[in-house]
């Protein structure tokens, strides 16, 4: 019983703490990625090639006056960084990195919990970071981010349907909505039968994000920076921990759900023995999560961000049909190659 | 429908294009470990050049000072009781800060002592230390190796 208790606080902490440490080097990443782009360096003075500039703007932004605006509405206006860091970094304990480690006659799950709901789990919490954007642009008093909120609550909210219709196609071939469940039953990842739901899925993801070129919320020409523009100092960090948390949660889940984890690293355990396969399966998985992200980044430097409208028909026009389809794909699939 | 899926296309297009930016070389500069190089005809700060004796060329005339619209430039002199004929200057100062780069002063001078050198990083955190006396305005020259003129 102790034994357990240690594991789960043990896997806990890593599932707290992982996000927490590949943000800044993730934004230092997107930042130096998008530098060579654009023909220029990106942040190199701080550090070895500036990798510790997301450090030191993290300390300025500690520093920095917190400021409550006059006429804001201060419980709301407190309460939705919270409400929108807390649910991203409560989706981590269901995010497989891998299956099970057998190891001293142990088994050890590469995740903190092992939810058999973890889709719905996922699905159900990035619904509620909806409230602490909505609340955030409510409670400022400004223009800007209320009209930034208004925008980010009906993109998130359109965009969840497509995502969770994604994963429903993904649901039906694996038969289970527990993820690392998922992973274990793709002999072959899903993004090859499904790949009109892995091209749903993607879409919905940089959107639900907020990321480019869905980033109307924050669109910096017309709104400043959208719903959090009157946050300054830590609970502004707040907003950007969450953000970059829930872009490298999309990014785990791409590779969890539709491109198989560690696929095809499972292969190899006959040959090279079980804790390799397991070292070699999350080395495998980690690799498709930073390429994931690279295309993440790379795809915010290339398009323009879509008009509102733009925005709307593509997601009730183009990935609502396309959703429906890869569900029916899903369902024929189940019922002939996958009975 | 109001989305053709043709439009992909460009989309991929422009994938490519960033993709093939992104293994180019940065066109920075990283300014103060690198210099550009400056053009010949680059116009920076005004320098004052030197007598083959190492003395500044300046007369003392005075049509510098009148010719600068910003007014930077100031020029003290006495008389030489050894040859009244001539000013001595004994101090000549240019506020850099206030300088517009306008060449007005050089094309003033009737013995050609000033110069437009191509010094341009003249950056501080105390505006006094821009009004450069004669020393540091003749430095601004030696510094550009050019030769010193031979003409008096």
């Amino acid at each position: 019983m102790t034994e357990f208790v240690i594991a789960v606080i043990f896997k806990s902490l890593i599932a707290f703490i992982v996000p927490l440490l590949v943000v800044p080097p993730l934004i230092w990443g997107e930042r130096r990625l998008l530098g060579r782009i654009q023909s220029r360096v990106g942040p190199n003075r701080v550090g070895p090639f500036g990798a510790f500039q997301t450090l030191a703007d993290a300390v300025k932004l500690m520093g920095k006056e917190d400021m409550i605006p006059a006429g804001a509405d201060r419980v709301l206006f407190i309460l939705a960084p919270f409400l929108l860091l807390v649910p991203s970094f409560m989706a981590w304990s269901v995010v497989p990195v891998g299956t099970e480690l057998h190891i001293f006659g142990r088994v050890i799950g590469l995740y903190a919990t092992d939810l058999n709901v973890g889709v719905l789990y996922i699905v159900a919490l990035t619904s509620v970071a909806v409230y602490g954007i909505v609340m955030a642009g409510w409670a400022s008093n400004s223009k800007y981010a209320l009209l930034g909120s208004l925008r980010s609550s009906a993109q998130m909210i359109s965009y969840e349907i497509m995502l969770g219709l994604a994963l429903v196609g993904v649901v039906v071939l694996a038969g289970s909505l527990s993820l690392p469940e998922i992973v274990r039953q793709q002999q072959v990842p899903y993004a090859i039968p499904l790949v009109i739901g892995a091209f749903v899925f993607v879409c919905a993801a940089l959107a639900e994000t907020n990321r480019a070129p869905f980033d109307l919320p924050e669109a910096e020409t017309e709104l400043v920076s959208g719903y959090h523009v009157e946050y300054s100092g830590w609970r502004f960090s707040f907003f950007f921990l969450s953000e970059y948390a829930n872009m490298l949660l999309a990014s785990f889940l791409v590779s969890a759900v539709f491109l198989g984890g560690g696929w095809p690293a499972q292969y190899l355990e006959p040959y090279i023995g079980h804790l390799l396969t397991t070292l070699l399966a999350v080395g495998v998985m980690m690799s498709k999560v930073f390429i994931f992200l690279f295309i993440y980044i790379w795809i915010r430097a290339t398009l323009p961000r879509f008009r509102y409208d733009q925005m709307m028909n593509f997601c009730w026009k183009v990935l609502l049909p396309l959703g429906l389809l890869n569900l029916a794909v899903a369902t024929v699939l189940k019922l002939t190659v996958y009975a | 429908m109001s989305f053709r899926f043709d439009s992909l296309l460009p989309i991929a297009r422009g994938l490519s294009v960033t993709l093939r930016e992104f293994f180019r070389r940065p066109v920075t500069i990283r300014y103060p470990e690198q210099k550009r190089t400056l053009s010949s005809i680059y116009r920076g700060a005004v320098g004052m050049r030197r007598r083959p004796d190492g003395r500044p060329k300046c007369v003392g005339c005075g049509l510098c000072e009148t010719a600068c619209p910003n007014e930077c430039i100031t020029i003290t002199t006495e008389s030489n009781p050894a040859q009244p004929t001539e000013k001595v200057v004994t101090s000549y100062t240019l506020d850099v800060g206030r300088c517009l780069f306008c060449s007005l002063c050089v094309e003033a001078c009737p013995v050609e002592a000033l110069e437009m050198t191509n010094a341009f990083d003249f950056s501080t955190d105390d505006r006094s230390t821009l009004i450069y006396d004669v020393d540091r305005l003749m430095d601004l020259v030696d510094k550009q190796g050019k030769e010193v003129s031979t003409l008096d």
